[in-house]
This record gives structure tokens, C-alpha cells and sequence, in this order.
């Protein structure tokens, strides 16, 4: 490249630079010379040549990459020399640091310079692109304020977007800054311009709020109060796109005070706010008063264009959101607005009643009645869905509107049979919300439901289960209407459970269901005269949907954060939330039980062990609350096998008498081991003693007169300390423990037993009422290690036969508690058995865990060549109510184990062999 | 220059509208109606006023139609056939198209049916029309070299236009009737917004304002379809144009929504040529109905079908829009005849009715009899429903239109006087515009604005195409102004045209010197031993750049001293005029006789102050 450079450049040779630069094996040496005669031509200024200059240049800096940061010097230091195209080289120059982000950065006051001095369409250029040079947000700021004042409407409103920009950027709040800028905004909402006026809109909105925040409390009302109708005074401005800033403006500040909001839904100036306290406007010149804000959402939802209506139905959401008041005109302003013709102003009009249903102030009158009807069968699914979420909440006024909405719904299920679950949930809760009005149209499904089953051919199954659904809602909130109820209804409905549950869903799960269909079905065949069980299912019922308040779609997407619900603990933990699901399957699993569905009770109970036993032990649960759980599930697993006994006649086969004896032995270690190897119990112990005496009862109920002198005497044992135990946590004693004290106290004195008060106890239990149980972490499980060191079968113990035999033992214990009596038990296969004390002085210490070593003498060596014997650890059960045993020697009450027994080996040992 | 407003008609009354603007002499009617409710010569406006001669061609530069409302358009061919108007009339398409239907319609009724007197003959509607010239929305007509007229949509009825006329730096909007928010099928008024020194407004309803239309809309349907429901008949007596479509698409919507199956008719072959027009002039309409229109013509009425005669005693229900409105004659009346004793039967008046007919009188109470005009009498016992829709705007669209195009001044017409004069009360007390209520026949002058074309020299040119911002920091929130204009300076030459300067031109211009102020002050110094007028010089110099932070180059000579501007020089003078309050006694005391301009205020004092120390 020998060009001179006093040779002027044609296109021509620009051309073939060009395709130097291009072609990729250019060798280096050219190239670095073209770039030196390009850049030495960029002080030069010759304005035709310029613009390809900087053309080559930044494809070559594309081509080669490495030449970008001396491409960039060398136009960053002709740039306030390159006048004619500045901007042009500013467009160079910020595509390069964008491609290397290393480069210097733009000088701020050399942008402003060039800024200044550029025309129009450069200057726009520049001011569109400000973002992209890393200025200085002073410099950004200056520069955008300034050109509000550009004798050009284009330049003004990139001048205001851009002044949006620096807002919303953040961190730009000199008082008298934000001030200035809200002012200047509010002069340009005047502007001739239909542009520079929608950005103003814009800029007012956002440094409104910015002004807002800055104020103290005392103003800040008052100054929200002047911005909203600052913005009030644009509502009827002719351009379209102003309008619809304006609406949206109104969900940027999101509040106002309400005689203002009362005053943007009626067009006439309303009196309380026209001559009230009148909100000074310190921010501009005019006076504003509330009646700059007369029937603003009037003219809004009026509008002729649907963007506007959209918007204007959007921001009223935002500030029903934020007033706690909102008056029911405004309720039916936007149910009129469920009519329109556009689909979108409809949707946002539902949501926005969605929100106001939820905060409990939507009464649906007949007048708008319709417009849900056609809501519910609209053919966007959005809109059906927003519709029934608003159904589900609604509180109609009468049986009529009741009727109306259910036929709505059905008639939308058979449109739309692809929303059936969610057709379902609705009118569940629509027909617990309507309790009173159920009945009446129970009556005339009935009837329905009558033909229909009768006529086995034309059973429409999808109707059918809507009308089910809508039955079976009722005893929930309405016990008494559980009569009207044909029990065929409930069968049914089991029939149908999973696609109930399906809807259901976020409700209750499948077990609840069943167990409370199942109920339903016994209560309503024995003509309902009881069902104060439906109590405990709500009970249950409302605490898994309290779980479910967090409903995403009652939030608007602008909601502050802070008026979202605190998130519960139970939703930041998955195995809290899993133990607390389980504690209601337990109690819906209980109900099946009664309702004489033993085997689905006990299958959901092994589900719910396995499920707890997929817990792993590093979650947020305590290991001994784990355990406690595990063993309270197989408890009640034990119970529901014994179950079935009682619910049959008294007496029965010998060979079913022996399993039940079996069982309830099992039940009673059970009921032993659960209280004796888990410490800092305190609640819960109310439930462990219920469970025992439900124990004694059973037992009572079911067995011959020997053993029920000590029964009776263990039972008011347990009674009279889980009453000490009420009273020194200061909890309610349950009614199942009252009846029994009640009971027991006749017993005393009549000295018999009559079988049919102890069946009422038995089913008086009430399994596992949630607030016993507070998984409080305090729960600790009392367990051992037993290891023979070395021991197996081929290195077994050696011994003499009829010598005792020393067994060393490495015993590891957890959290035993002082004061209690641990012993070993050694035992031999043929049912003999031996204690062996452990001395406290061993494991007393202050420690949770201990290990020590312990030989352990056992007596009954046997003549044998080998043998084998159990060792396991168990702790004595030192309660009063648990009888004394008759040992001469060992422990004197009963012992729970605390580790699985050892096998400990032993072979004999020939007298040559020990002699030598 | 001033703008003159001659109003003719719809003066503090509503009917006849016409008025007659003088925008810097030049002439423009706005609008020729006719008054509904006279008789007699009243009827038209007075057109003598404008011209004795009658020579209207001359006298006005133009005729401008709003819309096809006989108050508007009504006087039209009286005008031009009658009267002899030669000159251009201006009207919107659909205006051009409707009017001729409005105009025949009513010269049948009051020729056929009434045996009137004949105003103006169908000849005379075809050839009027034939001088019209079509306008269209936002299209910019230059009438003649000076006169600009351009026409905004107006909304009230199928092509309504507000009218924007412009003669050199004045200008007017004639807004005609409009209508501020939106219906079914009409959009609300759109316009620019503009600078203007007249705005001249309809106040038809200027004390009432409305709540939202959804109610109105809401109880009229309900109302219909009691009716209906109950097997009666409904009866919709309306004008063929607007009204009648409007209601008319409410029902149908309103039918396909609640499925209802009953009939709606038409009554007149009018109303059908309307729907055609209608069918046609899509681009009219408002935004809903433009975009329905790509799939459906909205004005394709589904349930809509034509009456006959017979079906007046067919069975069970119907509903029926018949001609003319407000009861006052032909078909609807005769309807009303059969269909008003029975209480199933439902009238459902839409709009205002005029003072003397059917509808004001069953507006206006409960009348169990009515009078008909000739002279029988008719039991009514049906339902009576007053339709609450009307295309005028109501009073807060009057105050929102006018905040938005914020005029200089405000004419009222097209109203009733009491409630005019308290809207003007309110425009003067809120807005501060000023605003008048003319009579007929009386004549508002307002001042127009002129502007004066003034050259610029090129140095205020080229100072003023850079931006020259200064910000300020008042007490409570930034500022910025662009200073740029404000270095200019008007200069106005005799016999010369005005020219615009930069203030440092001004001198020149004007052939002046430049005036600068500087100050004098003789300061006396003490001079040290035994040293000369150099040495002390020096000496000075010295002490000047110790103490005087700001003074950097200071310049020496024999017995001058300079910093920038300050001058110092030994005063050898006995009398120095700026040398006060010193005695020049002392006889080691020297003077040193300064001076400094303005601009060095400080510095100049400083060095003062310096030198005295050195006494």
C-alpha cells in the first residue's frame, strides 16, 4: 500500500482497501498499513471520504479483532474533530466496546460536546443510543433534561424516554433534581406534540413515584394525591397512545386517597371532594383539585379504543389492590365491562372481580348475572378458568342466582368437557359456599340422579358426576343437609373418586376423600342423627387448604411484595410439609377405619410408613421426631388391624381370638416401647396415653374376667396421670379421656362393666388430633449399640460347660436419660432368660452419647458343644400405672429393648485344651 | 386584525344553526340549518344581515355542512337555489351522501302530509348538491390562496365533522355537533391539538353530565326484553339515520347474546337505504366496529327484517323501528295508534322530542289519553321508556375538549340560553378563557393573532442551531432553559423590515460605539527609601503578586503597571479627579492613578487594597 496520502481517495481504491480487509489472508503487514492510512485519515475531516473511512474501519475491526482497541483509540481521540460525523464514529465506536468489553470508555463531557453540537438526526441518534456508551448517569441526566427543551418534538420525547431510562435505571435522587425533572415533565404533558405527551405521561409517572418516595410520610399522601391528578388531567386527551400511558401511569403510582378514587368513578364533581381538603399541587402552577379526576375510569372504560379500556381496567386492579375500600359502584363499573367485545379488556376485567372477590367484597347481583353465565362459557379457556376462580369465591344472594350459576356451569361442562376437573372444584365450593340454598337444588338433582341411574343405557356420566359433586360438597358446610342425601349418592361418588380427587386436587388428596366419602356413606345411611365427625374431617379438610392460600392467581402480577402472605414454614420445607400431609392421611386413614374400611385403612397406613421412611435423616426433622412418627403410624396400623375384631360380635373363633391375643400383646410392646424410648415428649404424651388406654379398653371389652381387676386398675392409673399431665401443661383434657374418667368413675361403683359404654369409648377415640402433635424438635429417641467384639460363628466364645461365662460387650448408648435402669438381657433359644443389671456409675454421665465396655456374666452355660445366646439392652419402664412383675430376680416392671439382640456365639471347650 | 363571529341561528336556541366567521376578511358559513320547530320565516336564518344586496357570491368565501342533521343542513338549497349561492359548499362524503335522503324526507312531510307551502323543490336538492365539494377527514383544502379548512371526526352522527379553518395567522374550530365518547357505532371526537383564537362549541346539554353509558344501554335492553318476554310489542320511533342504527345494533348484540328469537323490524324504506349507507361508510364508524367489520358487517343486522303493514296486528312479540322519530307524524304514529292501549306494549323514545309533539307529550308525565293531531283520541296504556342515549356531547365533554384545545376565546351556540350562560360561568372561572353567548344576529369580536416574519442575521443563525442550556438550582427543583433566543435582539428600522440580531451585532447595526464602564481610583503609595519611579514600580508589581492571588501576569514599564485590565500609571497631576478623601500633603507620598473595567471588579480592588497596605 504505497498510497500518499495527498492523493485524494476515489471510491474506487476505497473499494479495493475494502476487499484487502475483507479477504482473511491479507497478510498482517498490509493490513497494519491500511489501518495506519485509514486512521491518519480521520483528522482530516473530509466528510465524503469520512463516512467510508469509518465504514472500513469497522470492518476491519470485525475481521480482525485484535486491531479493535487501537481501531477504538484512534477514533476516540479524533472524535470532537470529527464534527461532520460524530455520530457516525460514536456508532463505531459503541459497537466495538460492545464487542470487547476491555475498551475505554466514552468521555461524558465529549459525548455532551458532540451532542450539542450535532444536528437533529444525529443528535436523536445519539440521545436514542446514550444507553449504550457507559456514562455517567450525571452526564445522561444533564444531557436528557436539557434537551426537553429541544425546539424538536422527536428530540423531545427521546429526551423524556430517556429521562424514564435514568429513573428506572435507579440510584439518581437529588431532591431538587427529581423535582426539577417532574416538573419540566408535567409542562410537556401540554405539549403540542402527540408523542412528546405519551412520554411525558411516562417520565411523570416514574419520577412521580421516585418524588412520592422521596417525601416524608406526613406528604407523601398528599403528594401521591398531586401526582395522580396531575396525571388525572390527561385522561382526555385525544391521541390513543396518551391515553393508554395515562391508565398505565395510574398502576405505576397504584394509589391515591380514596375520595379521589371515588371521584374518578363518578363523572359528576362529587361534593366531599370537591370542597374537602384540597390537595395543595406545590408542583406546578395550577391548582388541582379532585375534580380533575371526575369520572376518570368512566371515560376509561368507555373508551372507543380497546387498548385504552385494557389499560384503564388493568390500574383500576392496581389501586383496588391497594385501597382497602373500594365502593361497590366500582364493582359494577367493571362487571359492565365483562360485555365488551374484546377478549383481553374481558379477561382483565375478571381477574380484576377475581382480586375483589377475594378480598371478600364481590356480591354478585342478578343484573351482572349474565355476564358471568356468558364469562363461564366464553370460548377462552383463560376467561372460563378466571370466571369459575371467581365463581368458586362468589357469595350469591339467592336460590335463583344459585340455580343459575350451577346450570351456567353445567351447560359450560358440556361445551368444554376438557375443563371438567377444574368444573368440578367449582362447584364443590360452590355448593359449600351456598349452603343454605344446597338443599333445594339437592332435591332437584335427586331427582335427575334417580332417572339417570335407573336408566343404566343413557347415564351421562360427566353430568352425573357434576351433580355429585355438587351433593357431596354439602355436609361440609351444612350438616343437617346430610339427611337429604340419599347415601346412593355417596356410593356413587366412591365410584367416581378418582376423577374427584382429580379435581380436587389442591384441596384434599385421594385418602381424604375417600375417608370422608366413606363416612358420609354410614353417616348418611344411619339417617345422619350424628356426624360430628364431619368436624374433624373440616378440621383436617381446612388445614390442608390453608396450605393452598397462596393461590397464584389472585395476585396481580404488580402486587407489592410486601402484602403477599408470609410464607409458612410448613411451605419452605418439604419434609415438614410431607410429615404434616401424613399426619392427615393418618386421620383420614382413622375415619376409614370407623367407617369399616380396615383394609384401604391399613393400606394407606403402610403407604404413609413407607413414605416417612423415604425421609431421609439430614432433613429439617428431627431424627426422634422422625422415629415418634414411625412408630405412632405403626401403632395406629397395629390398631386398625385389632379393629376389625371389635367391629364384629363379641365372641369369636378360638383361632381368631388367639390372633387377636397376639396382636394386642404386640400392640401393648408397642405402646410400651413408644413411651419409654423417646424423651422430651410434651404434647405428644397426651397422645401416647390415650393410646394406651384405648389399650386398656380393648382389652377390657375383649377379654375373659381374669385380667380385668389389673386392667381396670392400669386404666385408672393412665387416666388419673394423663390427667396430671393436663393439667400441668395447662392443655384441654380431649373429650375421649373425659368420657372415659366419666365412665371409669361409674364403673367404681357399680363394680361391673358394661360392654356397650366401653364400645362408646372405644369409638369415642379421636386419632391423632394434629394440635397434639407439634413435631417441637425437643423429641429425642432413646436407643443402644450392643456389639461382641471378634464374635461369630467361627470365632465364637469359648466356655466350660456349667461355669458362667464372661461376654465382653461394647456398648454404645444415646440419649439415654438419668435414673433410668438398663439392663442386659441374655437369653438362650429355649425361652431362658437372664438380666444382668448395668451399673449406672457407667453411663450417668452428662453426655448424650456413651460408650464404654461392659462384661456381661451369663450363668446358663449348657452342655453343648456350641451354642449361641441373644444379648440385647433394654430400659425398665418405670411408670406407675405399669404393674410389677414377679421376678425374684431382674427388673421389676417391664422392659423395652433398645437395640435388636446379638447373637453371641459360644463353642466349649475341651479341659485338655483350657488346661493348656 | 380581529375575528368577527356573526351567529344567524342557533343562537341561546337550538335549531337553525348557522354561523358566519370574518377571519381576516375573509368569509366562512358554518352550517345552514333550518329550525324544526317555526313555521314561519323564522325558520331559516337570517340571511339579509349578511348582504342587502343579496349578493352572496362576493361576500362569502365559502359554506361549510357538519353533518346531515336538517338543523344543519337544512337551509342548504334555500340557500343556494333560493337565495342564489353560487360560491363552493363544503361537506363531509357521508354528509354529501345522507343529506339528499334528509332533505326529501322532509320536504315530502311537510309538503305531502301537511300541505305546506313549497320551499325548495327536489330540483333544487339535486342542484345544490351538485355544487357541494366532498371532504374528508384530516385532508387540508385550500379554499383560496389565504383560506385553509380542514375537518376533524366529530363522532355524533355518520359523518360529522368539527371544521378547522385557518386564514393567514388566525384560527377558528366550528365543531358543529359532536359527541365525546364513544357508542356502538360512531367514535368519539378526534382532533389535533391546535392553536387557536376561537373555538366555537354546540352546548346542547351544557349542565348535564352523564354517568357511563353501560347502565343506560343496560336498562333500555332490559326494558325491551320485559316487553318481549311478556309477549308484547315494542315500538322504537326514531329518524332513519343514527338513532335507529345505533339502538338498532344494541338489540341485535344484546339478541344473539340471550338467544332470543323474536323478529326486529324496520319500518320505512328509508331506514334500509340508510343501513346501506352505513354498510358502506365503514371507515366512519368507530374503532369496534371497523375492526368487527374484516370478519362481519356489523350494520348485516342478523335478527333484522322488514314490516309490513299486516304484521301491525300480527300476533305475538315483536320489536319495531318506525320513522320518523319523536312521534310527530306518519308511520310511527300510526303504529302508536294500535299498539299503545294495550299494557303489554312498550314505546321506547330515544333522543329529545320537540315541544308539541307525540313523544314530548308522553315524555312529559303519564298521560292516559293523548290528543293525535287530528283530533282523535288514544288510551295509553302501555309502557312508556325514555331511551337515555343521546349523541351530544354532555357538558364535561364541552370543558374537556375546550382544556384540551385550550383557545384564546369561546363562542357558545346550539343551546338553551340558561344553562349556556352558567357553562360560561364555568369556562371564565376555571379555564380563564374568555366566553360569549351571542344571540342571534349579534356579532363577537375577538383579536386574532398575527404574526410579524422578521430576517435573522446569520450570527444569530448560527448561535442559534446549537442548544445553549443553562441550568438553574431554584429553592426547590432544578430548571433549564435554553438560552439560545434569548441573545437575540428585534430590531425594527423604519421603512425596514423587523430583523433579528445578536445582541453583540446590536452596536453595529445601530452605528453606535460600545459603552464600557470601568473604574478610576487614585491611589496614593508610600514609597520606601530612596528608590524611583521604576524601583517603586517594582516594588509594587512585587506586592501586587504576593497578596493579589488572582493577579498572574503583571505587566511593567517605566511608570505604568497592568494587570489584565487594570491599568496603573503614576499621576503627576497636583489635582487628580479620582483622587478623594487623601490629602496630597505628604510629600513622600506618591499617586498612582488607576483604572479597570467592570469586569475586573474584584481584582481591581484587590490590587488597591494591596497597594495601600503598602502606605
Amino acid at each position: 500500500m504505497e498510497e500518499d496520502d495527498s492523493v485524494s481517495l476515489t471510491l474506487h481504491t476505497l473499494a479495493s482497501i475494502r476487499s484487502l480487509i475483507i479477504n482473511a489472508d491479507t497478510p498482517f503487514s498490509v493490513i497494519s498499513s491500511v489501518l495506519d492510512l485509514l486512521t491518519g485519515l480521520l483528522p482530516r475531516d473530509d466528510s465524503p471520504i469520512l463516512h467510508h473511512v469509518l465504514k472500513l474501519l469497522s470492518d476491519l475491526s470485525l475481521s480482525r479483532n485484535d486491531l479493535a482497541p487501537q481501531i477504538f483509540e484512534s477514533i476516540l481521540s479524533n472524535l470532537l474533530r470529527l464534527q461532520t460525523s460524530a455520530a457516525e464514529s460514536l456508532a463505531v465506536l459503541a459497537s466495538l466496546s460492545e464487542r470487547n468489553p476491555t475498551a475505554a470508555a466514552i468521555d461524558g463531557e465529549a459525548f455532551a460536546t458532540i451532542c450539542i453540537g450535532a444536528d437533529v438526526s444525529s443528535r436523536m441518534w445519539m440521545l436514542r443510543n446514550a444507553e449504550r456508551f457507559d456514562l455517567p448517569s450525571s452526564v445522561l441526566f444533564t444531557l436528557f433534561f436539557g434537551f426537553t427543551k429541544d425546539p424538536y418534538p422527536c428530540i423531545r420525547r427521546v429526551a423524556l424516554d430517556g429521562l424514564v431510562y435514568v429513573c428506572e435505571a435507579g440510584g439518581f435522587d437529588h431532591a431538587r433534581a427529581v423535582q426539577g425533572c417532574y416538573a419540566r415533565a408535567v409542562e410537556l404533558l401540554d405539549d403540542d406534540e402527540d408523542s412528546v405527551r405519551s412520554s411525558a405521561v411516562r417520565a411523570v409517572s416514574v419520577w412521580g413515584k421516585v418524588l412520592i418516595a422521596s417525601k416524608e410520610d406526613a406528604n407523601r399522601r398528599e403528594c401521591s394525591d398531586a401526582v395522580f391528578l396531575q396525571l388525572c388531567s390527561v385522561v382526555r386527551d385525544m391521541s390513543v397512545d396518551v391515553r393508554v400511558e395515562v391508565f398505565k401511569a395510574f398502576g405505576v403510582i397504584g394509589t391515591a386517597s380514596e375520595s379521589i378514587i371515588l371521584q374518578t368513578l363518578s363523572k359528576k364533581v362529587l361534593r366531599a371532594a370537591g370542597k374537602g381538603k384540597k390537595p395543595q399541587n406545590r408542583f406546578s402552577n395550577e391548582s388541582a383539585d379532585a375534580a380533575a379526576a371526575a369520572g376518570v375510569f368512566i371515560h376509561g372504560f368507555e373508551d372507543e379504543f380497546y387498548e385504552v379500556r385494557e389499560a384503564a381496567v388493568e390500574s383500576f386492579h392496581s389501586l383496588s389492590v391497594n385501597s382497602i375500600e373500594f365502593p361497590d359502584e366500582a364493582v359494577c363499573l367493571l362487571m359492565d365491562m365483562l360485555y365488551d367485545d374484546y377478549m383481553v379488556v374481558r379477561l382483565k376485567a375478571l381477574e380484576a372481580l377475581h382480586h375483589i372477590a377475594h378480598m371478600g367484597n364481590l356480591k354478585i347481583q342478578e343484573t351482572y348475572i349474565p355476564a358471568f353465565l356468558d364469562a363461564i362459557v366464553d370460548t377462552s379457556e383463560n376467561i372460563r378458568l378466571t370466571a369459575r376462580n371467581i365463581l368458586k369465591l362468589a357469595k350469591l344472594p339467592d336460590m335463583k342466582l344459585v340455580n343459575k350459576g350451577v346450570d351456567g356451569v353445567l351447560k359450560s361442562l358440556e361445551m368444554y368437557p376438557q375443563d371438567e376437573p377444574d368444573i368440578l372444584s367449582t362447584l364443590f365450593l360452590l355448593g359449600q359456599n351456598h349452603s343454605n340454598f344446597v338443599v333445594n337444588i339437592i332435591k332437584r338433582f335427586r331427582a335427575k340422579l334417580e332417572t339417570d341411574s335407573g336408566n343404566k343405557s343413557e347415564f351421562n356420566s360427566r353430568q352425573v358426576s357434576a351433580f355429585l359433586m355438587f351433593i357431596i360438597s354439602a355436609p361440609l358446610s351444612n350438616k343437617q343437609s346430610i339427611t337429604s342425601i340419599p347415601p346412593l349418592a355417596f356410593s356413587y361418588s366412591l365410584a367416581m373418586l378418582g376423577k374427584f380427587s382429580c379435581g380436587l386436587h389442591d384441596m384434599m388428596d385421594q385418602d381424604t376423600l375417600l375417608a370422608y366419602l366413606a363416612h358420609c356413606t354410614t353417616r348418611s345411611a344411619s339417617s345422619g342423627t350424628e356426624f360430628n365427625k364431619a368436624d374433624t374431617f373440616l378440621n383436617a379438610y381446612r388445614r390442608s387448604n390453608a396450605d393452598h392460600s397462596g393461590d397464584p392467581v389472585l395476585l396481580p402480577s404488580n402486587i407489592p411484595a410486601e402484602s403477599k402472605p408470609m410464607a409458612s414454614k410448613e411451605e419452605l420445607d418439604p419434609a415438614l410439609k410431607l410429615v404434616s400431609h401424613i399426619q392427615l392421611k393418618v386421620k383420614a386413614a382413622w375415619l376409614l377405619l370407623q367407617s369399616a374400611f380396615s383394609k384401604e385403612a391399613i393400606r394407606a397406613l403402610r403407604a404413609c410408613k413407607q413414605e416417612l421412611s423415604t425421609l431421609t435423616t439430614n432433613s429439617s426433622i428431627s431424627n426422634g421426631a422422625l422415629g415418634f412418627m414411625c412408630q405412632y403410624v405403626h401403632l395406629i396400623e397395629l390398631l386398625a388391624q385389632v379393629w376389625p375384631h371389635f367391629e364384629n360380635s363379641r365372641h369369636t373363633s378360638t383361632c381368631r381370638s388367639v390372633e387377636l391375643e397376639l396382636l394386642m400383646e404386640e400392640l401393648e410392646i408397642k405402646l410400651m416401647e413408644i413411651r419409654c424410648r423417646f424423651t422430651g415428649l410434651s404434647t405428644e404424651v397426651s397422645l401416647v396415653m390415650e393410646l394406651v388406654i384405648l389399650g386398656c379398653l380393648l382389652r377390657l371389652y375383649k377379654f375373659e374376667i381374669c385380667c380385668r381387676l389389673s386392667c381396670k386398675k392400669r386404666l385408672s392409673a393412665t387416666v388419673s396421670q394423663l390427667e396430671l399431665h393436663h393439667e400441668q401443661q395447662c392443655t384441654k383434657p380431649s373429650d375421649f379421656l373425659t368420657e372415659t374418667k366419666k365412665s371409669l368413675q361409674e364403673i367404681g361403683s357399680s363394680g361391673d362393666i358394661s360392654c356397650l359404654t366401653l364400645l362408646d369409648l372405644i369409638k369415642k377415640f379421636n386419632c391423632f388430633s394434629p394440635e397434639q402433635f407439634t413435631l417441637s424438635g425437643n423429641l429425642q429417641c432413646v436407643s443402644a449399640e450392643l456389639e461382641v467384639p471378634g464374635n461369630g460363628p467361627y470365632n465364637p466364645v469359648s466356655f466350660v460347660a456349667g461355669l458362667p461365662v464372661a461376654i465382653p460387650c461394647e456398648i454404645k448408648l444415646l440419649n439415654v436419660p438419668r435414673n433410668s435402669r438398663l439392663w442386659l438381657r441374655i437369653s438362650r433359644s429355649d425361652d431362658t432368660c437372664q438380666f444382668v443389671y448395668l451399673d449406672p456409675n457407667l453411663y450417668n454421665g452428662g453426655e448424650t452419647e456413651k460408650r464404654f465396655m461392659f462384661t456381661a456374666v451369663a450363668c446358663m452355660t449348657p452342655r453343648a458343644v456350641v451354642f449361641t445366646l441373644q444379648v440385647s439392652i433394654g430400659i425398665e419402664c418405670l411408670f406407675e400405672d405399669v404393674c410389677c412383675r414377679k421376678h425374684r430376680y431382674g427388673p421389676k416392671h417391664p422392659v423395652t429393648y433398645l437395640c435388636k439382640e446379638r447373637e453371641v456365639h459360644f463353642s466349649h471347650v475341651s479341659r485338655t485344651e483350657a488346661v493348656l | 386584525m380581529a375575528i368577527d363571529c356573526l351567529v344567524l341561528g342557533a343562537g341561546q336556541e337550538i335549531g337553525k344553526s348557522c354561523v358566519v366567521v370574518t377571519i381576516n376578511g375573509k368569509k366562512i358559513m358554518f352550517d345552514c340549518g333550518m329550525h324544526m320547530g317555526c313555521d314561519d320565516h323564522n325558520r331559516y336564518p337570517d340571511f339579509s344581515i349578511l348582504s342587502k344586496s343579496g349578493d352572496f357570491d362576493n361576500t362569502i368565501s365559502c359554506l361549510i355542512i357538519t353533518h346531515f342533521h336538517m338543523d344543519h343542513v337544512g337551509a342548504l338549497p334555500y340557500f343556494t337555489e333560493v337565495c342564489g349561492y353560487n360560491g363552493p359548499v363544503y361537506m363531509s362524503y357521508p354528509t354529501k351522501a345522507l343529506s339528499p335522503l334528509m332533505l326529501e324526507d322532509y320536504r315530502r312531510i311537510m309538503v305531502d302530509r301537511r300541505g305546506e307551502e313549497e320551499l325548495f323543490t327536489s330540483a333544487h336538492i339535486a342542484s345544490c348538491m351538485n355544487k357541494v365539494i366532498p371532504l374528508d377527514l384530516k385532508q387540508t383544502i385550500q379554499v383560496d390562496e389565504d383560506l385553509q379548512i380542514r375537518a376533524y371526526y366529530a363522532g355524533h352522527v355518520l359523518g360529522a365533522v368539527m371544521v378547522y379553518a385557518k386564514v393567514g395567522d388566525a384560527a377558528i374550530v366550528y365543531t358543529g355537533d359532536y359527541n365525546m365518547t364513544t357508542d356502538r357505532h360512531l367514535g368519539a371526537a378526534k382532533i389535533d391539538r391546535l392553536q387557536l383564537d376561537l373555538l366555537i362549541s354546540e352546548s346542547t346539554y351544557a349542565t348535564t353530565t352523564r354517568g357511563s353509558k353501560y347502565p343506560r344501554e343496560r336498562e333500555f335492553l332490559q326494558a325491551v326484553h320485559k316487553c318481549v318476554a311478556g309477549g308484547g310489542k315494542a315500538l322504537i320511533p326514531s329518524f332513519a339515520l343514527g338513532r335507529a342504527q345505533e339502538l338498532c345494533m344494541l338489540l341485535d348484540d344484546y339478541w344473539e347474546r340471550m338467544n332470543i328469537k323474536v323478529p326486529i323490524y324496520f319500518s320505512s324504506g328509508l331506514t334500509i337505504q340508510a343501513n346501506m349507507y352505513y354498510k358502506m361508510l365503514i371507515s366512519w364508524t368507530s374503532q369496534n366496529v371497523k375492526e368487527k367489520h374484516v370478519t362481519h358487517n356489523p350494520f348485516d343486522f342478523k335478527n333484522v327484517k322488514d314490516f309490513y303493514r299486516s304484521l301491525i296486528h300480527a300476533p305475538g312479540p315483536c320489536v319495531l323501528f318506525a320513522t320518523p322519530g319523536m312521534l310527530c307524524a306518519g308511520f310511527s304514529l300510526e303504529v302508536f295508534k294500535h299498539w299503545a292501549p294495550s299494557p303489554l306494549n312498550l314505546v321506547a323514545l330515544p333522543g329529545y322530542s320537540v315541544a308539541g309533539t307525540v313523544g314530548h307529550k308522553l315524555m312529559s308525565g303519564k298521560p292516559t289519553t293523548v290528543d293525535l293531531y287530528n283530533g282523535t283520541k288514544v288510551d295509553v296504556r302501555c309502557k312508556i321508556h325514555q331511551v337515555a342515549f343521546s349523541p351530544h356531547t354532555d357538558a364535561k365533554g364541552i370543558m374537556d375538549l375546550t382544556k384540551f384545545l385550550s383557545p384564546k376565546n369561546i363562542v357558545l351556540v346550539h343551546g338553551e340560553k340558561p344553562s349556556m350562560m352558567s357553562l360560561k360561568d364555568k369556562i371564565t372561572s376555571e379555564l380563564g378563557i374568555p366566553c360569549f353567548v351571542p344571540a342571534n344576529g349579534e356579532t363577537v369580536s375577538v383579536a386574532s393573532t398575527t404574526f410579524v416574519k422578521a430576517n435573522a442575521s446569520d450570527m444569530f443563525l448560527k448561535i442559534c442551531s446549537n442548544p445553549n442550556f443553562r441550568f438553574s438550582n431554584s429553592s426547590t427543583q432544578l430548571r433549564v432553559t435554553d438560552q439560545r433566543t434569548a441573545d437575540g435582539v428585534l430590531v425594527i428600522e423604519k421603512s425596514k423590515k423587523a430583523k433579528i440580531v445578536h445582541q453583540d451585532e446590536v452596536s453595529e447595526v445601530l452605528h453606535e460605539k460600545d459603552h464600557v464602564v470601568s473604574l478610576a481610583y487614585c491611589c496614593p503609595v508610600k514609597v520606601k527609601g530612596e528608590s524611583d519611579d521604576v524601583g517603586l514600580i517594582k516594588q509594587l508589581s512585587e506586592k501586587i503578586s504576593e497578596t493579589v492571588s488572582c493577579a498572574d501576569e503583571i505587566h511593567e514599564s517605566e511608570t505604568c503597571l497592568q494587570v489584565g485590565s487594570f491599568k496603573g500609571s503614576l499621576c503627576l497631576k497636583e489635582e487628580c479627579v479620582h483622587r478623594r478623601g487623601i490629602s496630597s500633603s505628604c510629600s513622600e507620598v506618591k499617586f498612582l492613578c488607576c483604572n479597570w473595567s467592570v469586569a475586573d471588579l474584584e481584582l481591581g480592588w484587590g490590587i488597591i487594597n494591596a497597594m495601600k497596605q503598602n502606605l
